[in-house]
């Protein structure tokens, strides 16, 4: 089970995120300062840590990540912000963090982001499927960028091949609309439309092609999840 | 306390001191116009009685005597007595019998007035010393010089007198209108700073320096009184926007509560009251970006960013909404963006402007209408759509906060986007702009880069548009058409 440390010095807040991940089956624990979130990160391994960028008592989220990294702590870092000019996010990011989420935020993507973050991949592990996925019958040539699905080979734009290989390579999680945007499209900013279902209905449609059941689930509220068949 | 207004009002001292100096201009020149006629009245007939007082000199005191009586005879109105005396005093002959007393210098002229029948006559006269120790005293009558002198100084002081009085009764009446000009724009001002904005300073119309200072005043007064509409605007809206949903919200959850509802209806309610909630969250986080653009400091995100490249990005996201509503979106680069068309942006906020304006066309483009997105010289971004188009006089207003167009009451929305678009636009240094087009909406983002106002300052080390430096024109268009 997923141990996350929550940085922040709003109690209140911190009791609420706690208890959304705690709904993920996440367990957490809390630092109010960057001093103690310092203190428990070194002695304790955590696998997600997210950091208030704005702390009370000398060190700010910047620095307490500053500090970790500079004693090879690698644990992913999910800023939390009510700063929410791109800039301070590229600051965040910059600054060796691995996620930015602007307050107020929407605690299933929050959850989902600490899914990712948690599960993400060891270098060394994605570089073994750099060629081809494979899942259930669904099986895709990255060289060639070709799909297949129970041997008919399925015809996709390029888009939506990307979005195929980003669904694949983080099958079984969570993906809100926003992170999908972000990674697929490379854009960021919080588009607040429907468009993006669009693609997603349209590449399910093409990958599902009448079989009963689908590959990529809706899940109500946040996002969608793909699934083996 | 009028007269202390008016006694330091400037037009009234300015008034005064241009009396003052005029006076003192005109007594100069009076008095040069009168020492100088004076002299010549007089300089003249001076030498010609010096010249006739020695030419006895050379005459025997007999003839002298005789020339001395016919002149008399010839002069019986005394303009030019003369007179005859002897060593002692005594008179021998001429007009005047006797000598001024006390003795005048000899040669030197000297006036005296005489009294005959009541009335002064006023003599200038010379006295010399014949060589056979007679005197002669030669006069002529001043009384016309005299006169004229009385006369050109009593003018002299007349004119004084009248230029003072002109000059305060002038000054008073020029510092008294120029108060109570002053006092009006005061009122006027005290007024709007109690807080009636409509009012406005008082132009006289003549076009004159406090008229060109009151219409400037009067034009930035419309400005704030504009802003200050806006943010009343604003206000009204955020209150309203917020209390709508609010009240939605209660309702739904007092209902909820009131109900025995079944754990599927309590599913449906808590579904709406989350969405409500989010949707008013999505309001202020506009709300807030909108006002983060306002204040410049994004373009510290600024980065040279392929503009051919985002508006293809963006187009292609729009792509599958507007095919399921079988609009056709189609987008051509343009001669413009055929090759890489590099500008200093921030792409994500290039992409969610443009992301709006097609979001818009999308949304109000009847099914079977087409929108088409290119990019022309300058850059423009034009985005032209089949919709029913933003009425000539809705224009102007879209662009502010929570507007919703007579068109866009059916349509979801919070009256955030354009506005959001424009604030994306200024900081890019673009405009966002509705041009005329038949039968549909056209849309576009032209760059208002001038040479004289430059959005981004040198000192910040950038330059929006770097294509300037390569080519001069290009511009970036979205057009829904």
């Amino acid at each position: 089970m997923p141990d996350v440390l929550i940085v922040e010095d709003d109690k209140a807040t911190a009791r609420e995120i706690a208890a959304a991940l705690a709904d993920q089956g996440v367990d957490s624990h809390h630092a109010e300062t960057g001093v103690a979130a310092i203190e428990m990160a070194r002695s304790t391994h955590y696998d997600v840590i997210i950091l208030d960028r704005m702390l009370p008592g000398g060190l700010n989220g910047l620095e307490v990540l500053a500090a970790l990294r500079g004693t090879s702590i690698t644990t992913p870092v999910l800023f939390l912000s009510a700063l929410s000019a791109v800039s301070d996010r590229v600051r965040g990011l910059r600054a060796g963090g691995d996620d930015y989420l602007t307050k107020p935020f929407d605690y299933l993507e929050l959850t989902a982001r600490v899914d990712a973050l948690a599960r993400r991949p060891v270098p060394a592990q994605a570089a073994a499927s750099d060629v081809e996925r494979r899942l259930g019958d669904l099986h895709i040539d990255l060289l060639n960028r070709r799909v297949w699905r129970a041997g008919a080979e399925i015809a996709l734009l390029p888009r939506e091949f990307a979005l195929l290989d980003y669904f694949m390579r983080h099958a079984g999680q969570v993906l809100t609309r926003a992170m999908i945007f972000e990674q697929v499209w490379g854009y960021h900013y919080d588009a607040h439309t429907n468009v993006i279902d669009v693609h997603i209905t349209k590449l399910r449609r093409k990958l599902d092609h009448g079989r009963p059941g689908t590959m990529i689930e809706t899940v109500r509220g946040s996002g969608y999840r793909f699934v083996a068949p | 306390m009028r007269l202390r207004d008016l006694r330091s009002a400037s037009s009234f001292r300015l008034a005064l001191s241009f009396a003052a100096l005029f006076g003192s201009a005109s007594l100069l020149f009076v008095g040069a116009i009168y020492f100088l006629t004076t002299g010549f009245l007089s300089g003249n007939p001076d030498e010609r009685m010096r010249a006739q007082a020695v030419s006895f000199d050379s005459r025997s005191p007999d003839n002298a005597e005789a020339m001395i009586d016919q002149h008399g005879t010839l002069d019986p109105a005394n303009r030019r007595p003369f007179g005859l005396f002897g060593p002692d005093g005594h008179w021998i002959a001429g007009n005047l019998k006797k000598l001024p007393d006390p003795l005048p210098t000899p040669e030197k002229f000297f006036e005296t007035s005489v009294r005959s029948e009541g009335q002064m006559t006023i003599y200038r006269s010379i006295l010399h010393q014949l060589p056979n120790g007679n005197r002669i005293v030669v006069s002529r009558n001043i009384e016309e010089l005299a006169q004229f002198r009385l006369q050109l100084l009593d003018m002299t002081i007349l004119g004084l007198v009248l230029m003072a009085l002109l000059g305060v009764v002038g000054g008073t009446i020029i510092g008294l209108a120029s108060l109570r000009r002053l006092d009006s724009v005061t009122l006027a001002i005290a007024s709007i700073t109690r807080g009636d904005l409509s009012r406005r300073l008082p132009a006289r119309g003549n076009n004159d320096d406090i008229d060109r200072l009151v219409r400037v005043v009067n034009s930035m007064l419309d400005q704030i009184e504009r802003l200050m509409g806006e943010v009343k605007g604003v206000c009204d809206s955020v209150a309203h926007d917020l209390r709508t949903p609010l009240t939605r919200l209660l309702a739904g959850l007092e209902r909820a509560r009131r109900r025995n509802l079944s754990r599927d209806e309590r599913e449906v309610e808590l579904a709406r009251a989350i969405d409500e909630v989010q949707q008013m969250l999505r309001t202020f986080a506009a709300l807030l970006r909108i006002s983060e653009m306002e204040d410049g400091a994004r373009r510290a995100s600024f980065r040279e960013v392929d503009l051919g490249q985002l508006v293809a990005d963006v187009v292609e996201y729009y792509e599958p909404a507007a095919e399921a509503k079988a609009i056709r979106l189609s987008y051509a680069p343009g001669p413009a963006a055929q090759a890489p068309l590099m500008i200093l942006a921030d792409a994500d906020l290039m992409f969610e402007a443009l992301g709006n304006l097609l979001d818009n066309a999308t949304k109000f483009t009847p099914p079977g209408g087409r929108i088409a997105v290119e990019i022309a010289e300058g850059p423009v971004i034009r985005v032209t759509d089949s919709g029913p188009g933003i009425p000539a006089e809705e224009r102007e207003q879209v662009a502010i906060r929570f507007h919703r167009g007579s068109q866009s009451r059916d349509t979801p929305g919070n009256g955030l986007g354009l506005p959001l678009v424009s604030a994306i636009a200024r900081l890019h240094g673009l405009e966002l702009r509705f041009e005329d087009h038949r039968g549909g909406c056209r849309v576009a983002l032209a760059t208002t880069v001038s040479p004289l106002s430059p959005p981004i300052s040198a000192a910040g080390g950038l330059k929006i548009f770097n294509l300037l430096r390569r080519s001069p024109a290009k511009a970036l268009v979205v057009a829904s058409n």
